[in-house]
């Protein structure tokens, strides 16, 4: 078990990029409320000492998207809420840049994950396939197809770089 | 017009954990650590109970054990069946032996293992009764040899009723000579791989006819030493004694 000194130096490294992945999962606050200080506690528990600080992030974002999955996977959040029924947190969809963020999280769960850890993160698409426990070809199908649908979505006002 | 790259995704950026938020899970690992930490300590401390209940049970089964199998008794039979039984401080039989033969078959044919001593003296006495070997003339000696005082009277005294009632009730109708001996006496006796009443009957043959030894008598009954001993006292049989 770390120390609860390591515990606060971790939310100060990385409490916003836990934050950004629950907020691309959960809508409820008191879910990401939940789900964050669960992410936490995984670290605080975990054993295994970390490489570097990439590996560090890696292991949080890993950890927060599993943990956020499972959240959603839970029978009663289920009956209680899903995420479309929710309606968007109004402070981060405000005016055009808003658009695409809605757009983003009206997908499906995987290609959220991989169009926030490709383009936002940096990662590459064997980073996010190791973070993902996924194949390469994979991500490149998923990425792929997020592109494809956001296209879709933002018909001409889309363009690819 | 948007453009799929970085700067289209930093509305992202906009996204922090509050601080609020962060309070909030540094208060709960908090708790969760010193939760986790009350209930390490508490498991060590189940631990360590079971641990000294295994030692202590383990020492207490040894010393149970130890105090089952060490004999603190003998009681030895011989018509001229010999065997003897070894029994422990709550009066169980926890090995018997024969001094001959005819006392090897007897326990060849009963069970007295962890049986309460007057139990196993009446399968034996039974056996023998049984086999023919109370006959007419015959002789029982029992002798009783323990460091304990107390023992050693009840013992005789619950030896003596078992021979007196034995058999349907009204005794063996054997002569029965029933008597306690010394520790000095019993480990002479197993030395001459004898029982206590042999080695005293031949013991006293010995001293009115020196020609005597165990070796020659051993094969004989007590009654029969001690008839052997009565002719050299007399003045009947100076021509040694029986082989």
């Amino acid at each position: 078990m770390k120390t609860e000194e390591e515990a606060r130096r971790a939310i100060a490294l990385y409490a916003d990029i836990v934050r950004r992945v629950c907020f691309m999962h959960l809508k409820k606050y008191e879910d990401v409320e939940d789900a964050f200080q669960e992410v936490f506690l995984k670290y605080v528990l975990h054993e295994e000492i970390f490489e570097s600080h990439a590996h560090e992030k890696a292991w949080l974002i890993r950890v927060a998207i599993n943990v956020c999955r499972d959240m959603l996977k839970s029978p009663f959040r289920r009956r209680v809420s899903s995420f479309e029924d929710i309606d968007f947190e109004p402070f981060y969809v405000q005016q055009e840049e808003g658009e695409l963020l809605r757009c983003i999280l009206q997908m499906p769960q995987k290609y959220r994950d991989v169009l926030y850890l490709f383009y936002y993160e940096g990662y590459s698409a064997v980073e996010i396939a190791g973070i993902m426990r996924r194949k390469e070809n994979t991500v490149y199908t998923w990425l792929a197809r997020a592109k494809k649908m956001l296209k879709e979505k933002l018909g001409g006002d889309f363009i690819e770089p | 017009m948007i453009s799929l790259n970085r700067e289209a995704f930093g509305v992202f950026g906009k996204i922090h954990a509050e601080e609020d938020l962060k309070q909030k899970t540094v208060s709960y690992l908090h708790k969760e650590m010193e939760k986790r930490a009350r209930k390490r300590k508490r498991r060590a401390f189940r631990i360590a109970i079971c641990c000294m209940s295994a030692v202590l049970f383990t020492a207490c089964g040894g010393v149970f054990l130890g105090a089952y199998f060490t004999p603190v008794a003998y009681i030895d039979f011989d018509v001229n069946p010999s065997v003897e039984f070894r029994v422990n401080r709550f009066g169980r039989v926890i090995a018997s032996c024969a001094y001959n033969d005819d006392g090897q078959e007897l326990l060849g044919e009963i069970n007295v293992s962890n049986l309460p001593y007057d139990e196993a003296a009446k399968r034996l006495l039974g056996a023998m009764d049984a086999e023919g070997y109370f006959g007419q003339d015959a002789l029982l000696c029992v002798t009783v040899q323990t460091k304990e005082q107390d023992r050693e009277g009840g013992m005789l005294a619950r030896l003596q009723e078992i021979v007196a009632q034995g058999g349907a009730g009204g005794g063996y109708g054997v002569f029965a000579d029933i008597y306690a001996v010394t520790e000095e006496v019993k480990h002479c006796a197993s030395e001459h791989q004898v029982s206590p009443a042999k080695y005293l009957a031949i013991e006293e043959l010995i001293e009115v006819d020196p020609e005597a030894d165990f070796e020659t008598c051993r094969g004989h009954s007590v009654h029969e030493i001690r008839q052997m001993t009565q002719e050299k006292c007399s003045g009947h049989g100076e021509h040694g004694h029986h082989h």
